[in-house]
């Protein structure tokens, strides 16, 4: 009797030290995947902006063309068909901030809009005309309840 | 349940030495989870990969950093090009002076090889300026005047001289810095703007042969001579478009009205155009406001565009003579023609502002008459209105009738000529003052060229 009492507390104890070791772990593995994540969008966006687009030019001139003709939607269209295609299994947002920060215009794609949603990745693209001259780019991540732990990919489908 | 357990073993000094054991082991175990879980809640000072983390993240800003940087130095590379083209190869140093916004490439007393611009030093001054006006916009990196230029073949390279630094750190749950460091770039760049600087070399040699052939020959004879030898540019004689166009053509009608030696006489300009002209010289739809002010010391007249504000100004010299000018000059087309011509001149003597609202009612419906006389021995040249047998003056009361022997003045011969080359299959995009737009332009080389006077024509431009 005394000998499954302390079974029993042992077993108690060892459990929650496992349950709270298992609890810290997934919150350093959260840490480390939003950096990952973090890494990976600046990745992705730094590349598609980089990338020569179907006009000849760098994306990065093409959208500096359109935000300077006002022309939103020819940059968003641009931007959702790229991005929806590198991050189908996470929530993304793009918002395009004039100078001030001031948010211009926003697409979202891939899963349903998530409570928490972060700042991943950000570039700034500098316009051609002699007053403020740069527009930013920002992308935002966002992860729901159920973490998934697989997202990161920043190859090419 | 406790007590109960406890109970069998009060007896027995072992089996209490035992339970003791145990419960001293399950008070630590427990002790120990909280003192494991509080103590795990409280930091993660540094997870697994964290300092690789912020040297990568550094990296990637670093990236963008030179993405931005090359995107500015396309932009900059064009618009010196662009803008040095049109102010003839000169950064804000012409060497003989301008004429009517052109800088000068040769005129009296010297040589082509005098004036001729340093083109390439004052390509790569124009290009850091442009390229610092971008680059220092760039958030929280200051990084300008850190180019060191090369024109290599049809090629712009900028060697950065220092590197830019992007701060590594890690912030630890305290805010103190864990590890801090910078991660390093040089943002040299190397554009391909498909240019050939030696087009300044070939007009040089063209503009030679222009200048000998202008000493015998008409300037429309030595414009073909021109574009027979190249036929890589287009050549005019001037070029301005929209604001530069409504100040030049007033500068220089006011400048050659004061330089004439006549008297009592009157110059004329008529400022219709035509619909094809208004739409070439892009008039149509805008309204311009030129502001005159007397610099008595220096015996100037400055025109200064007003609206739109593109900087442009130019300094008549009046040679000591006298008259009313408008204080503001206000004008605009549509595109069928002249749709209105503002003088608004301050009455010297009382400080009043009186307006011309309708030019019609008051002279050549279209145009601007100076009227020159003398009195007292001074040249005058004053703004007026001809209206039957009288001159009409802003202010009724110095209304007078025509003289005798009033004429039209003589103008003095031209002496001094403004070219443009435009380059035929060269096309870039960039802004410019006289529509206030960056768009796809053609680029067109301004120069003036100004003979001696023993040499000057008759040929009007």
């Amino acid at each position: 009797m005394h000998m499954a009492v302390a079974v029993l507390i042992v077993v108690v104890l060892f459990f929650a030290f496992t349950l709270t070791e298992r609890s810290t772990e997934i919150k350093k593995t959260a840490i480390v995947q939003k950096q990952k994540e973090i890494a990976s969008s600046q990745q992705l966006l730094i590349g598609y902006l980089n990338s020569i687009g179907l006009s000849g030019d760098l994306r990065a001139l093409t959208l500096a063309k359109h935000y300077q003709n006002r022309e939103y939607n020819l940059m968003l269209s641009s931007l959702k068909a790229y991005f929806d295609s590198k991050l189908d299994e996470v929530y993304w947002r793009i918002d395009i901030e004039d100078y001030q920060g001031e948010t211009i215009s926003s697409i979202d794609g891939g899963f349903a809009r998530p409570a928490e949603i972060y700042e991943a990745a950000s570039a700034l693209i500098p316009l051609n005309n002699n007053e403020k001259n740069y527009f930013v780019i920002k992308l935002h991540l966002g992860r729901g309840l159920a973490y998934d732990t697989s997202f990161a990919k920043t190859g090419k489908k | 349940m406790i007590r109960a357990l406890r109970k069998p073993a009060r007896n027995n000094k072992k089996a209490i030495s035992e339970w003791d054991a145990i419960w001293i082991g399950v008070i630590v175990g427990i002790i120990a989870f909280f003192v494991s879980v509080i103590g795990g809640m409280k930091s993660m000072p540094n997870y697994v990969g964290e300092y690789q983390f912020s040297i990568i993240n550094s990296a990637q800003k670093a990236e963008n950093v030179l993405l931005y940087t090359h995107i500015t130095a396309k932009y900059s590379s064009h618009q010196s090009i662009y803008s040095l083209a049109g102010s003839g190869g000169f950064y804000n140093n012409e060497k003989c002076g301008e004429y009517l916004g052109y800088a000068f490439w040769l005129t009296e007393g010297k040589k082509l090889d005098e004036c001729f611009p340093d083109y390439r030093e004052n390509f790569v001054a124009m290009l850091n300026e442009n390229l610092n006006k971008h680059l220092r916009n760039y958030r929280g990196i200051a990084i300008t005047d850190n180019y060191a230029v090369q024109l290599k073949d049809k090629s712009i390279i900028g060697i950065a001289n220092s590197d830019v630094k992007i701060p590594i750190s890690i912030l630890s749950p305290e805010k103190k810095n864990l590890l801090t460091g910078a991660y390093s770039i040089k943002p040299s760049f190397n554009i391909n703007a498909n240019y050939d600087f030696d087009d300044y070399l070939e007009l040089k040699e063209i503009s030679g042969t222009i200048v000998q052939c202008l000493k015998d020959n008409d300037v429309s004879i030595c414009l073909n001579i021109a574009k027979g030898i190249d036929d890589k540019f287009d050549w005019s004689l001037g070029c301005d478009k929209g604001v530069e166009k409504i100040i030049y053509d007033f500068a220089e009608f006011y400048q050659d009205c004061l330089d004439s030696e006549d008297t009592n006489c009157l110059c004329k300009k008529d400022l219709e155009l035509s619909e094809e002209q208004i739409s070439n010289f892009g008039l149509a739809g805008f309204e311009y406001e030129l502001a005159l002010k007397e610099d008595p010391l220096n015996k100037k007249i400055k025109i200064e565009v007003k609206k739109p504000e593109a900087g442009l100004t130019y300094n008549a010299d009046t040679k000591d003579t006298g008259g009313w000018f408008p204080w503001k000059y206000l004008i605009s087309y549509t595109k069928d023609g002249l749709h209105d011509l503002n003088m608004i001149f301050i009455n010297q003597i009382t400080g009043e502002d009186y307006e011309y609202k309708d030019i019609r009612g008051l002279g050549p419906t279209k145009g601007i008459t100076i009227y020159k006389h003398e009195k007292e021995g001074r040249k005058y040249a004053d703004f007026v209105k001809e209206s039957g047998d009288g001159i009409e003056y802003p202010v009724p009361e110095r209304n007078i009738k025509k003289p005798e022997g009033l004429h039209e003045c003589k103008l003095k011969p031209k002496s001094a000529y403004r070219f443009c080359a435009t380059a035929k299959n060269y096309k870039l995009t960039a802004y410019d003052a006289s529509d206030n737009e960056i768009r796809e332009r053609s680029l067109v080389y301004k120069f003036a060229v100004a003979l001696p006077k023993a040499e000057a024509t008759s040929g009007l431009e």
